[in-house]
């Protein structure tokens, strides 16, 4: 169901995708990495938090659904991981960079750009109520829909979620332009 | 039965490391609780306190990080000693920020052989003496 959803989905979407558990979450993005790499020739971002790049890397490799051949799509730069911790806190803005990946995947001839993105790095913080300001803060400066080359796909891990406001979860919920949610 | 009251909690939201840890620590005769919920170590203990010489955390967890979980483990036990582990690169900024609000007592990068594990646990012991087991004759 969920994966036919995946399927039917447009460039310039930008989606809240909440998962229920990591297992489930891997399943999902080693998925649709594969189907976007190799049947819809598009860039594909992903930017991590409950598990090293070393660990993403493994399971798009050997995921039975996935077998991904990860050393060369990264070594033709149609595959991009980093850490989301070092991805939003400890470099230029994470907008610039998807824009120039998008610039990027037009030399490579790519359709389009795909990023999937653990919100978990914005949990880490010390002070709760700064936390919950700045993933809103972040949210509110994407766009509802992104331009026509790029799909976004914000995800967050159900227990991460739940620890926002109602208030937070449904300006949230409204902001982006779809959402998704994966149970086990 | 336990010969020893002082125990280790271990919490890690990945099940293979929470067991690989547990197993590796009852092997050298700890005494070892681990959680793979971190809200469900915490309700443990709050109610077992006085069991605990030493937690060992991880850092990422979804929920509540590891610094969160540390902090609310020290308003029960303010002396209690903590360890953080971590697969993830610790000489950042963001975590040096973190570090500043919570004081721990070691860290353990993951992936850990078990001789550093063993080695880095004895350091923080100084209370809890493995179990010698019976041997058959």
């Amino acid at each position: 169901m969920i994966l036919a959803q995946l399927n039917q989905i447009e460039s310039g979407a930008h989606y809240i995708l909440i998962y229920d558990d990591l297992i489930t979450f891997r399943q999902i993005y080693s998925y649709y990495t594969k189907m976007q790499l190799e049947e819809n020739n598009e860039l594909v971002l992903l930017l991590p938090y409950y598990e090293t790049t070393d660990t993403v890397r493994c399971h798009l490799r050997e995921n039975e659904h996935a077998c991904i051949d990860v050393r060369k799509y990264e070594k033709e730069g149609s595959l991009v991981i980093i850490d989301s911790v070092r991805a939003y806190f400890c470099s230029t803005s994470i907008m610039t960079f998807v824009e120039r990946l998008v610039k990027h995947a037009e030399k490579l001839g790519k359709d389009g750009v795909t990023g999937i993105a653990d919100m978990g790095a914005f949990f880490q913080f010390n002070n709760v109520k700064n936390k919950k300001a700045s993933i809103m803060e972040y949210e509110n400066s994407l766009p509802s829909k992104f331009y026509s080359k790029l799909k976004g796909f914000c995800c967050y891990d159900q227990k991460d979620f739940d620890r926002l406001t109602e208030y937070q979860k449904k300006r949230l919920l409204d902001h982006h332009g779809k959402g998704l949610v994966i149970n086990k | 039965m336990a010969l020893n009251n002082e125990s280790i909690m271990i919490v890690d939201d990945e099940i293979d490391i929470a067991t690989f840890m547990k197993l590796s620590l009852q092997k050298w005769g700890f005494n070892v609780d681990s959680f793979t919920d971190p809200f469900l170590a915490l309700e443990h203990f709050h109610l077992n306190s006085k069991d605990y010489t030493i937690v060992i955390s991880d850092i990422r967890m979804p929920g509540i990080n590891g610094f969160e979980f540390v902090r609310k483990i020290r308003e029960v036990k303010p002396k209690i000693k903590v360890l953080l582990m971590t697969a993830f690169d610790i000489n950042t900024t963001v975590f040096s920020e973190e570090l500043l609000a919570t004081k721990v007592n070691g860290f353990i990068q993951k992936p850990i052989s078990l001789k550093i594990l063993n080695s880095e646990v004895k350091k923080h012991t100084n209370g809890i003496k493995p179990i010698t087991r019976l041997t058959k004759n």
